[in-house]
């Protein structure tokens, strides 16, 4: 309902959103290309020439984490301000208040693909097998894309009321990210923390997209399972509370 | 009630609240704020409302409520048709991109699509006129330019109900005036407008209805000019108190009550036009009913003419209400295109005269500029040319007297300068003066002390080498023997030691010091040879006394001593004296004393050893000491009793005499090795080689003394002289001769080519080949003259006692050449001797040097070097075959 009445306006707020990120650039959208394999080159150089990396592949186990991740806390940055960030546009226009943080969270995640697009060739390389796995990682991405909206809606609504929130995020994005397995193997963790790894809801997601892109079956199995319950519980929850806080929006803002 | 289909909007009893935080500084206050209370009304399709308030009233929530942004927390709203509002000018804009990407970008919010917009596209930019400002990022837009693009988009959407925020305050009069025109062309085609404003021109304009919104509520609806006049007057009363907004009031007031005026006009003629037209239907319609009336009354019978004049009447009425109700008709659509007409025109001339306006102030701005410009160049050339004029002068006079003034300081400066440096160079030549006064004075003590500091040094050094070698020397000569050792010196008769362990020494008195012995002096042995050591010694405390001990065997085996002593500070010695300790019962038989010279001692075999001097009186006596089995008996040759040497540091013969054995014929000479010996000669010129020496002569004056030519090493703290080796003959022509020696004591066999090359020129070519390497200071050729070669004359290469080489107690050294180049030569004259011209050719490292030698043989003669020197340490000679001496000496006939 929201998506066809709206289609046109929600494209067009992503499209903002995409050519202001990449305003005033000369390459433009090409830096969506030329990021991920700057950092797959950055973290290869990092991991085999200073960490000394026992395995050669290291560094794409690292980016099959990592561009998730850059997903994630890049989307949740920047919806969690994105309701006071575009007041002047709700107080001009009837729109339906959750397009906003939709249009954020649908910009990052055309980055994403953009990055996805850029790498995929190197998993190719280390493992031709890969292809097989694609669909796994178009049902990981889906899921992905579903959780970090929820999170996105919760967060921006809870955010125009209590802007304390925006505050902490970077760090607690920091937290987070240290205790998602993005930098290290589920395997390395102790037996006495799993228990934290194992509670942290990225986890399952980042896990998945090891599995498609690296064909690493360590963890269990059920990811899929847990990922698509974990993300419509979390969109579930987003879309309850943001449409329990819109109303009071425009007075806030 | 009205059917919905006529209304636009419909408000029933809104209601708005707001939520404030008060923050003070201390608490924070949660506070209800109602922004609409109970509103109600309803806007007909068509219908343009203005709204209007003081600030604060809620116009802003209730548009948005009208907008449908904001839900009302009670009440009721319903909206028919699609509503566009310009609330937020440019919301959804982004500053980064450029106004075109943002029309486009935005056109969707507008329900737009992306078609349409395209289609729309050059209207809106024809609307907002900002020229290529389109493609240029909206940061960089003009506050008005943004306002245009972001009305002319709102503008361009073509909804049914438009909410106007007070938003066309912004931009220029031109663009106002557009707005208003687009706006109006809205309202014509029968849409409905919602205006919010104060600007009650622009108002008037659009809106026939008002609704007064003051603190939430409604006060008042209904026509415009009443709303603004019931809103105007609460103001009034103020009038006073905001003077400008009074005045503004009164001038709208005037401008209002003019059209009012104009308005009543029209309305009276209007009304008066249709009073007249209804008083006259009116008329005719009483007096008719009256004639009916009265026809009834009067004349019934005629009902034909009654209902035929009813008939009549009742069509005239109606007739005449058609035509009455056309003409309202007509005079209604007359009067809108007039009015129309009227506002068209008024415009029109507006905007003319505007335009006459911006023309007339344009060209007045111009002229006036230009006779400004023209005003102002004038008079800056007129300035100009005074103050260059005035410059120059200044200048002129300026530069005039600044260059007399410098001229004049110039010259006394100058004098000035010169005095002081004729006086700084006085002072200059005085102080110089002084400085080299001073530095010879300096560079004497420097030189004084860095003497006494090497020759501490080297005495030092000597010492400890000294005391490293245990230098033993002996001499001996019909079985006596002297053995020399570092400290003492002890006469043997074959194995019989004939003096206890003193031996014979030296003895003096220094103030109260008594007997200050020869073995507490520091000993070095100068020089070694088969038949002689020279030894030196050197006291450094009480006194600083030197002292050189020469032992030499004679030919006919008599050993003989002397001992010169010198006192290097100058002070006295008292009680100089030699002497020699004998042992036991040997001594017992000696005669005690002799006349004079000569001491004897017997010995056991019944010979006996003479101790002599060849000075008189000088044996003074000898007296027993010690103990029975051993007595000791001295043997003393007593020096001056009186300080012998006051002032000067000459060297001081101090003792002369000898040991000699008696009984030659029982102990039979030592057997010497066969003499080598070989002379020859060309003319006058001859030379006598014999035993490691040379003697030259000419017409039989001997022109050498001592060793004359020979050649010496200096190693391990010992000269050994080329006396002391095993020489033999390899080949001797006439006038030539090829000797070869080897060194008993160091590795060396040299081996020398003399040739006489004329009767006047003598050409030496000396080398030496080490056998096995070895450490030596120095080796030199060395020609020893007779003294009566007093002068002499050399290159430009010498230089006067070089220090480095000068030992000057018994190494005096005159002059010396830093190089043997082939070129110096020295050159020496005396009386009754020919001339003599020693060359040597080019020798690497060595040196030439010319001294005195007054402390070999007793001559004071002058001894020629060609020496090398290791100044500092030993030079480590390794085996091989070296070059000594290469030159020729010249013996020229001349005398002086």
């Amino acid at each position: 309902m929201l998506l066809s009445t709206y289609r046109e306006v929600l494209w067009n707020l992503v499209t903002k959103n995409l050519k202001a990120k990449y305003a005033g650039s000369v390459l433009g959208m090409l830096w969506a290309f030329i990021n991920p394999l700057l950092l797959a080159l950055i973290i290869s150089f990092v991991f085999t020439n200073i960490f000394k990396a026992s395995s050669g592949n290291f560094y794409l186990f690292i980016l099959s984490g990592m561009l998730p991740w850059t997903f994630l806390s890049g989307s949740l940055q920047e919806s969690a301000m994105s309701i006071p960030a575009n007041a002047a546009l709700l107080r001009q226009f009837p729109l339906p208040r959750e397009i906003i943080p939709l249009s954020v969270v649908l910009a990052n995640f055309i980055l994403l693909l953009f990055g996805f697009f850029a790498v995929i060739p190197l998993f190719l390389m280390a493992d031709p097998g890969m292809i097989f796995m694609l669909p796994l990682l178009i049902a990981a991405l889906v899921l992905l894309f579903v959780f970090t909206l929820g999170l996105s809606l919760l967060l921006s609504a809870v955010c125009v009321n209590s802007r304390d929130i925006t505050h902490i995020l970077n760090t607690f994005l920091m937290f987070w990210l240290w205790l998602t397995p993005v930098f290290y193997s589920i395997d390395m963790v102790p037996a006495g923390y799993r228990v934290m790894v194992d509670a942290n809801p990225a986890h399952p997601f980042i896990i998945l997209f090891r599995h498609a892109l690296l064909r690493d079956t360590s963890g269990s199995s059920h990811e899929l399972i847990t990922g698509l319950m974990l993300s419509l519980l979390v969109l579930a929850a987003g879309t309850l509370v943001f449409s329990r806080k819109e109303k009071g929006f425009l007075k806030r803002i | 009630m009205t059917t919905p289909h006529n209304m636009a909007m419909e408000l029933k009893n809104v209601f708005e609240t707001y939520d404030l935080e008060i923050k003070t500084e201390s608490q924070v206050i949660r506070e209800r704020f109602e922004a609409l209370k109970d509103v109600s009304f309803s806007i007909k399709k068509g219908e343009a409302v203005a709204i209007v308030g003081p600030n604060g009233a809620g116009k802003s929530t209730l548009l948005r409520i009208m907008a449908g942004l904001l839900r009302p927390e009670k009440g009721d709203i319903r909206i028919h048709g699609r509503v566009s509002s310009l609330l937020d000018l440019g919301a959804g804009f982004h500053p980064e991109l450029t106004g075109r990407d943002n029309l486009l970008l935005n056109a969707s919010l507008y329900n737009f699509s992306r078609e349409e917009m395209h289609g729309k596209l050059e209207q809106v930019l024809l609307f907002a006129d900002i020229g290529k400002f389109i493609d240029v990022p909206v940061r960089c837009y003009s506050q008005g330019m943004y306002v245009r693009l972001a009305f002319s988009l709102a503008i361009h959407v073509d909804p049914d109900i438009l909410l106007i925020d007070d938003c066309l305050a912004v931009g220029d009069d031109n663009f106002r005036l557009k707005s208003i025109d687009k706006v109006l062309e809205f309202k014509s085609r029968n849409k409905t407008i919602v205006f919010v404003t104060h600007d009650f021109g622009s108002a008037r304009q659009v809106c026939g209805r008002g609704i007064y919104l003051r603190e939430g509520r409604i006060l008042k609806d209904g026509d415009l000019d009443e709303v603004v006049g019931c809103y105007v007057s609460p103001l009034q009363v103020d009038r006073k108190r905001y003077k400008y907004l009074g005045a503004k009031i009164v001038e709208e007031e005037d401008r209002g009550r003019a059209d009012e005026a104009d308005r009543q006009r029209k309305e009276e003629d209007r009304r008066s036009l249709e009073q007249a037209a209804w008083r006259d239907a009116q008329e005719v319609e009483n007096r008719s009913r009256q004639e009916a009336w009265r026809r009834d009354q009067a004349e019934h019978q005629r009902l034909e003419q009654v209902a035929w004049r009813e008939a009549q009447a009742e069509q005239c009425r109606s007739e005449q209400e058609v035509f009455l109700c056309e003409q309202a008709e007509r005079n209604r659509l007359e009067q809108a295109a007039w009015r129309e007409a009227k506002i068209e025109q008024s415009r029109s001339e507006q905007e003319a005269f505007l335009r006459e306006q911006v023309e007339r102030n344009h060209l007045e701005q111009a002229a006036w500029r230009e006779a400004q410009v023209e005003q102002i160049r004038l008079e800056q050339a007129a300035w100009c040319d005074e103050q260059t004029e005035r410059h120059r002068l200044e200048q002129a006079g300026w530069r005039e007297a600044q260059a007399e003034q410098i001229r004049l300081e110039q010259d006394a400066w100058r004098r000035q300068e010169q005095e002081r440096c004729r006086l700084d160079q006085e002072l200059r030549i005085e102080h110089e003066e002084l400085g080299r006064i001073r530095q010879a004075e300096q560079d004497a003590m420097c030189r004084q002390e860095e003497e006494e500091r090497r020759k501490l040094e080297e005495a030092r050094r000597s010492e400890q080498r000294a005391k490293r070698k245990a230098c033993v020397e002996l001499l001996g000569a019909h079985g006596l023997r002297v053995v020399v050792a570092p400290g003492k010196v002890r006469l043997f008769r074959h194995e019989k030691a004939l003096t206890d362990d003193d031996g014979v020494r030296t003895l003096f008195d220094k103030n109260d010091f008594m007997d200050i012995a020869s073995s507490t002096a520091s000993w070095w042995v100068i020089k070694t040879s088969e038949t002689s050591v020279v030894c030196f010694l050197r006291w450094n405390n009480p006194a600083r006394v030197s002292q050189i001990w020469h032992w030499k065997v004679m030919p006919d085996g008599i050993i003989d001593l002397r001992i010169d002593t010198k006192s290097l500070d100058g002070q006295s010695m008292e009680n100089l004296r030699v002497e020699c300790r004998l042992r036991g019962k040997r001594a017992k038989d000696a005669a005690p004393l002799s006349a004079g010279k000569i001491k004897r001692m017997l010995l056991d075999d019944d010979s006996d050893v003479v101790f002599s001097t060849s000075q008189d009186d000088q044996v003074t006596g000898s007296y027993p000491h010690g103990e029975d089995q051993e007595t000791l008996y001295f043997l003393t040759v007593c020096g001056e009793q009186m300080p012998l040497l006051q002032g000067g540091c000459g060297r001081h013969p101090f003792f002369r005499g000898g040991f000699e054995v008696s009984g030659k014929e029982n102990f039979p000479a030592v057997a010497r090795d066969a003499q080598v010996a070989h002379e020859f000669s060309q003319g006058k010129l001859k030379v006598s080689f014999r035993e490691g020496c040379a003697a030259l002569s000419r017409q039989e004056i001997i022109l050498t003394c001592g060793l004359g030519l020979y050649t010496s090493l200096y190693a391990r703290g010992v000269w050994y002289d080329s006396t002391q080796a095993r020489w033999s003959i390899v080949s001797s022509d006439a006038g030539r001769l090829v000797v070869k020696g080897r060194w008993p004591w160091v590795p060396v066999v040299q081996t020398w080519d003399i040739s006489l090359v004329s009767d006047q020129e003598i050409r030496l070519g000396m080398r030496m080949r080490v056998l096995k390497g070895f450490s030596m200071k120095a080796c030199e050729m060395a020609l020893m003259l007779d003294p009566v070669y007093r002068d002499w004359s050399t290159g430009d290469d010498f230089h006067a006692f070089p220090l480095d080489v000068t030992r000057d107690d018994f190494l005096r050294i005159c002059l010396s050449s830093r190089a043997a180049d082939g070129k110096n030569t020295l050159i020496l004259r005396g009386d009754n001797v020919p001339l003599l011209a020693l060359t040597p050719a080019a020798m690497p490292g060595r040196r030439i040097v010319l001294e005195n030698a007054a402390h070999v043989g007793g001559a004071h003669a002058r001894l020629l070097h060609c020496l090398r020197v290791q100044d500092q340490q030993d030079l480590f000679i390794r085996a091989g075959e070296y070059d000594l001496f290469k030159g020729h000496i010249n013996i020229s006939g001349g005398q002086a």
